[in-house]
C-alpha cells in the first residue's frame, strides 16, 4: 500500500485531472485502448470529440499529459489557409469529418448571397478570384459588384448613358438563362394591357430610365388635355386617370365613380350610371339638366293616368314620385284638392276611379256615384241655392265635412 | 481501487525481494539531480542494474528509488516508500545472483507507467550516452473529390480536387521536418469556350523544410504559411525563429506567390520581422505577434505594414483572438506618403458559462488590400471605393442536458454607403440519441436579408450510425423562399439531400452525397464524392 502512494501522487496529468484512473487505464497497464476506454471525451470535456478529431492520436491535440493544457481553439492547431480572410471560427464553413465543403448553397445563403438562378451551378473560382483560390477577399453581394464590367460594356441599350439601375434584378430576372431582358423584370410598374407596348421608350422618352414617372398624368398629359368628350380640362376631372379608367386600351370602358358630386344617383338613376348616354346623349360637355322635367318632359306629357298635363301636376316629379320607379307614387291630394286621406272620406274609396270617373281626364269628378240624390236631397232641405251636383258639393264641403 | 491494490501488492513483493536479496557486490551510486517526478542516480557501471530494480537509500538502508531507465552509467528512477532523497545522497544496489529469484522477479516485472518511464534506451555504441532529444512524427493525407452540378436547364459543371497534406516532424529522429500541402483543382465545364477563368488549378500553400539548429532556434526553407501572420499568406523563402524563454523573434525574407497563378515569384520580394511572447500557466495561455512586413514588386515598395496577432485563453472559460493589418504605405501618382490606412482588423472573443453554454462575439472591418505598385494604374479609382465592409457576430450555444444542443446566431454586415448590407439570423436545434430510432435531428431555420434579397430557409435533417463506427448516414430536406424586393412574387425552392460516410477502417474513409432541388420548372442536382486516406510514421500507432 505504501509503495503505490507516492505514485499515485505524482499523477502526470496535474492537479486538477479528478477522473478515477479506471476512466483510461487498466491493470494490464498504463497503456491505454482508446477504442474500449469509458471515457467519453465529449461530455467530460467542451470539446466534443467528433470526426476526425476522435480518429486521431490524443497526443497530436495533448502534447503533454496535463490535459487542460491542449487548447481549444482551431487556430492553435491548424494553420489559416484563408489569409484570416474569414475569421477564426472555422465552424462556420467546416466540420470535423474533413476540411472539405459541399454544404456550399448553405453557406452561401447564410452569407447574403444565395446561389440561386444563373449562380447556382457556378464553380467557386467564377466569383472567387483570389490567386490562391480559397482567399475569400471581400466581393460585396451587390450585382453590380461583380458585372460591373457587364453593365458598363453593354450598349444596346447603353446601360450606363441611359442611367440604368445598377441593381440587376431591377430588370433582368436573377431565374433567368441569359441576359436578355425578356421576361423583363418589371413588377413594379406591371406592363399588362394598354401599357404592354413592347416599346421601352414610348414611356422612358428622357433616355434615363431611372427617372421614369409612375404617375398617370406625367406620361398622359397630353390625353388628359385632348379629351373632349367629355372635356376634362373645362370639367375639371383629376389627373389621376386611374380614378376612372383602369389599363384597358383605348381608354375604356371607364367609370365616373365621383358622378355623385355632380348629380347624385339615385334608384334607376344609379341603374342606369353605366349607360351614360341615357341622360348625357353623348354629349359630356354639355351638363344635362338637373331638374327632372329636363329629362323626364315626355313622361310628363304622357303620363294619363293621371293626366298630368291636364291636371296640371307640378312638373317636380319628386314630389310625387321617388327615384327607384314612378310607381307607387304619393300625391298630396288632401292638400290640393280635397281630403280623401284623411276627414270623413278616408277609407272610403278604393281606387281613383271611385270618384274620377273619367280615367283620362282626373279633374272630372263625381260625388253623386256615392252621396245618392234623394238622400242628398233630405239633408238639404233648408239649404238655399242647393244644387246636386259635384261642383257645388266642393264649393260648399270643400274639406268633405258636413 | 483494483489497479491500486494490485500495484500496492507487487510493490510490496518487490520490497520483500529486495530485502531478502542475496547478491553480489554491492554498487554505490550518487544522487546527481532530483526533480518533482524523477531522481537521476550515477554509478559506475549500471550493467547489472535492471529497469523495475529498487534502490536503497544508504543513510537509512530502506529502499527507496524503483528504477524506471537507465544509460550505462546512470539511472533514472523514481522516489517509493516516501522517502525523502536529496542531491548528494548515496543510493546502494545489491544485484541479484539467484537465477530462480532473478526469473520470479523478471516475471513479476512491474510494467512502469508510461510517464515515468522513459523510452527504453536503444543498444548503443559504447561512448555514445545521449538519448534522441527528437522524435520523429510523420502524419500527412490525400484525398480526392469530385463535385458536380447538373442543371436541367444550365451547363453542368463538374471540379475534380486533389489534395496532399504532410507533416513530417524530426524525420528520422533528426533536426530536419517536412512540411506540404498542396491543391490539385480542374473543372470541367461543358463549354470551355463560354468558361471565363482557367480550367486548371494546381496550387502550392505549404512545401518547407524546416531545421531545428537548436531547441530554440528554427530555420524554414521553402513556402511556408507562417501561423504567427496567417494574414500574410504563403511565404517563399527563409524563416527564421528564436526563442527567449516566453519570448520570440523571427525573420522572413523571400517573396510572396504570384498574384495571377501563385506562382513562384522573385520579382515580388518581401521581408520583414515579428516579436512575440507566449505564456503558458494553469489558467492562461497567450500568444502575442507584433510584425512589420515590407512588400515589393520588381524592387518597387508595393505594400508596408504592421501586424499585429493575439490570442489566449484565460481561466479556461475565456478565450480572444485579435488580428489587425495596418498599412504604412500609399503612393498616389508618384506620391509617396506613409499614411496609415487600417485594412483589416478582427476581434473575436468566447465564454464558456460552465460546460452548458457559451457565447461568442466577433467584429471585423475589411478593406481592399491594396499593392500600390501593381496596381499603380488603379490606384485611383480603387482609392475612391476604399469603404470599409464591417460586420458584427454573435454566437450562442446551449446545451442543457446531454442530448440536447440550441444555439442561435445573428450577424450584421454593413458599409457606409448602405451597399453590401446583409442581416442573417440563424438557429438551430439538435437532438441526440433519439429514442427508439435513434440517431441524431437537426432542425435550422435561417434568415437573411440584403438590399435586394430576402430569404427564408427551413431545414431539417436525421443523421445516424448506420453501422458502428463504420457507416455513417444522413437525410435532409430544405424549404427556402426567396422575395426579392422588387417584386411580390415569393420563390420557393426545394431542397432534398442525403449521404453516406464510410469508415473503411482508421485510415480510410469515403463520402458520398446527393442533392436535388426544384423550383418552376428547373430540377437539379448536385453529386459529391470524396475519398480520404490517412498515413502515419512507421512509430505511431494510428
Amino acid at each position: 500500500m505504501l509503495g503505490c502512494l507516492p505514485m499515485l501522487a505524482q499523477s502526470p496529468h496535474g492537479t486538477d485531472l479528478k477522473i478515477d484512473c479506471a476512466q483510461c487505464h487498466n491493470p494490464a497497464g498504463w497503456e491505454v485502448e482508446v477504442d474500449s476506454i469509458p471515457f467519453d471525451h465529449s461530455l467530460e470535456t467542451p470539446f466534443e470529440l467528433e470526426g476526425v478529431h476522435a480518429m486521431v492520436d490524443c497526443k497530436l491535440c495533448h502534447e503533454s499529459l496535463v490535459f487542460d493544457e491542449a487548447p481549444s481553439d482551431c487556430i492553435s492547431c491548424h494553420a489559416d489557409v484563408h489569409s484570416m480572410s474569414v475569421g477564426n471560427d472555422c465552424v462556420r464553413c467546416h466540420t470535423a469529418d474533413s476540411w472539405l465543403v459541399d454544404n456550399i448553397p448553405e453557406l452561401h445563403e447564410e452569407n447574403g448571397f444565395p446561389l440561386i438562378g444563373a449562380h447556382g451551378n457556378l464553380s467557386c473560382v467564377e466569383c472567387h478570384e483570389a490567386e490562391t483560390n480559397i482567399r475569400f477577399d471581400r466581393i460585396g453581394n451587390e450585382c453590380v459588384s461583380c458585372h460591373n464590367d457587364d453593365f458598363l460594356a453593354t450598349e444596346n441599350p447603353n446601360h450606363q448613358q441611359v442611367g440604368y439601375s445598377t441593381e440587376c434584378t431591377d430588370c433582368h430576372s436573377p431565374l433567368a438563362m441569359d441576359w436578355s431582358a425578356d421576361p423583363i423584370t418589371h413588377d413594379f410598374f406591371p406592363l399588362v394591357e394598354g401599357h404592354d407596348i413592347q416599346d421601352c421608350n414610348q414611356c422612358h422618352t428622357t433616355q434615363s430610365f431611372s427617372d421614369a414617372p409612375s404617375d398617370c398624368v406625367a406620361c398622359h398629359q397630353d390625353d388628359y388635355n385632348n379629351a373632349s368628350n367629355p372635356s376634362h380640362v373645362n370639367l375639371g376631372l383629376s389627373t389621376d386617370c386611374a380614378s376612372c379608367h383602369t389599363l384597358a386600351v383605348d381608354w375604356m370602358p371607364a367609370t365616373f365613380d365621383i358622378h355623385d358630386q355632380f348629380y347624385v344617383l339615385n334608384g334607376e338613376h344609379r341603374d342606369i350610371r353605366n349607360d351614360c348616354d341615357q341622360c348625357h346623349n353623348g354629349d359630356y360637355n354639355v351638363l344635362p339638366p338637373t331638374d327632372c322635367f329636363g329629362c323626364h318632359e315626355s313622361d310628363y306629357n304622357n303620363a294619363n293616368d293621371p293626366n298630368h298635363k291636364a291636371l296640371g301636376f307640378s312638373t317636380n316629379c319628386a314630389e310625387c314620385h321617388n327615384e327607384d320607379d314612378w310607381e307607387p307614387s304619393t300625391f298630396d291630394h288632401d292638400g290640393m284638392y280635397f281630403p280623401i286621406f284623411s276627414g270623413t272620406h278616408k277609407g272610403e274609396w278604393d281606387q281613383c276611379t271611385d270618384c274620377h270617373i273619367q280615367p283620362n281626364d282626373y279633374s272630372v269628378f263625381s260625388c253623386t256615384v256615392c252621396h245618392l240624390k234623394n238622400e242628398t236631397d233630405g239633408e238639404h232641405d233648408d239649404v238655399n241655392d242647393y244644387v246636386y251636383e259635384s261642383n257645388a258639393c266642393l264649393r260648399c264641403h270643400p274639406d268633405g265635412s258636413e | 481501487m483494483k489497479i491500486k491494490l494490485s500495484l500496492s501488492f507487487i510493490f510490496t513483493l518487490l520490497i520483500v525481494n529486495l530485502n531478502a536479496q542475496q547478491g553480489g557486490s554491492v554498487l554505490q551510486g550518487e544522487v546527481t539531480f532530483v526533480t518533482s517526478r524523477n531522481v537521476y542516480v550515477k554509478f559506475d557501471n549500471t550493467a547489472e542494474i535492471q529497469v523495475g530494480d529498487s534502490l536503497t537509500l544508504a543513510k537509512s538502508g530502506n529502499a527507496c528509488l524503483l528504477v524506471t531507465s537507465k544509460s550505462s552509467s546512470s539511472v533514472v528512477s523514481s522516489i517509493i516508500n516516501a522517502c525523502e532523497v536529496k542531491k548528494g545522497d548515496g543510493i546502494s544496489f545489491r544485484p541479484k545472483i539467484n537465477t530462480q529469484e532473478k526469473a520470479e522477479e523478471e516475471e513479476r516485472e512491474v510494467e512502469i507507467p508510461e510517464l515515468i518511464q522513459a523510452p527504453a534506451a536503444p543498444e548503443q555504441p559504447e561512448g555514445e550516452e545521449e538519448e534522441p532529444l527528437h522524435k520523429e512524427k510523420i502524419r500527412g493525407r490525400i484525398s480526392l473529390s469530385s463535385y458536380s452540378n447538373i442543371a436541367s436547364n444550365r451547363d453542368n459543371r463538374n471540379r475534380f480536387l486533389g489534395r496532399l497534406s504532410l507533416d513530417a516532424k524530426h524525420i528520422n529522429n533528426s533536426k530536419l521536418s517536412l512540411e506540404a500541402y498542396l491543391n490539385f483543382r480542374q473543372i470541367n465545364p461543358v463549354n470551355p469556350e463560354n468558361f471565363n477563368p482557367q480550367t486548371s488549378f494546381f496550387r502550392v500553400f505549404n512545401l518547407a523544410a524546416t531545421y531545428e539548429v537548436r531547441p530554440d532556434l528554427s530555420l524554414t526553407l521553402g513556402r511556408k504559411i507562417n501561423p504567427k501572420i496567417a494574414s500574410l499568406g504563403a511565404i517563399d523563402g527563409l524563416q527564421a525563429e528564436k526563442r527567449f524563454g516566453n519570448a520570440y523573434v523571427g525573420a522572413i525574407v523571400g517573396s510572396r506567390p504570384d498574384i495571377l497563378n501563385y506562382s513562384f515569384n522573385p520579382n515580388l520580394l518581401e521581408y520583414g520581422g515579428y516579436a512575440g511572447v507566449q505564456s503558458q500557466n494553469k489558467n492562461f495561455y497567450s500568444q502575442t505577434t507584433l510584425g512589420l512586413i515590407e512588400q515589393r514588386n520588381k524592387g518597387m515598395t508595393d505594400r508596408r505594414y504592421a501586424y499585429f496577432q493575439h490570442s489566449s485563453t484565460i481561466a479556461r472559460n475565456l478565450t480572444l483572438f485579435s488580428s489587425l493589418e495596418l498599412d504604412l504605405y500609399s503612393s498616389v501618382n508618384g506620391v509617396q506618403t506613409n499614411n496609415t490606412r487600417l485594412t483589416n482588423l478582427f476581434l473575436s472573443g468566447t465564454y464558456r458559462f460552465g460546460r452548458k453554454v457559451s457565447l461568442t462575439l466577433s467584429y471585423d472591418s475589411r478593406r481592399r488590400v491594396l499593392y500600390f505598385e501593381t496596381f499603380q494604374t488603379e490606384i485611383e479609382r480603387l482609392l475612391n471605393d476604399d469603404l470599409a465592409r464591417q460586420g458584427i457576430r454573435a454566437r450562442i450555444n446551449i446545451r442543457p442536458i446531454k442530448y440536447l444542443n440550441f444555439g442561435a446566431s445573428y450577424s450584421q454586415r454593413f458599409q457606409s454607403n448602405q451597399q453590401n448590407q446583409s442581416d442573417n439570423i440563424h438557429a438551430y436545434a439538435s437532438w441526440s440519441r433519439i429514442p427508439v430510432i435513434g440517431g441524431r435531428l437537426y432542425f435550422a431555420y435561417n434568415n437573411n436579408q440584403s438590399n435586394y434579397l430576402k430569404s427564408d430557409i427551413l431545414s431539417l435533417r436525421h443523421s445516424r450510425s448506420l453501422i458502428r463506427n463504420k457507416l455513417q448516414g444522413d437525410i435532409y430536406y430544405r424549404r427556402v423562399n426567396y422575395v426579392f424586393v422588387n417584386s411580390t412574387r415569393k420563390r420557393p425552392q426545394d431542397y432534398i439531400g442525403a449521404n453516406l460516410s464510410l469508415n473503411i477502417n482508421k485510415k480510410l474513409s469515403f463520402r458520398i452525397a446527393g442533392e436535388v432541388s426544384n423550383f418552376n420548372q428547373e430540377t437539379n442536382y448536385r453529386v459529391y464524392a470524396r475519398i480520404i486516406r490517412r498515413f502515419y510514421g512507421r512509430n505511431q500507432k494510428k
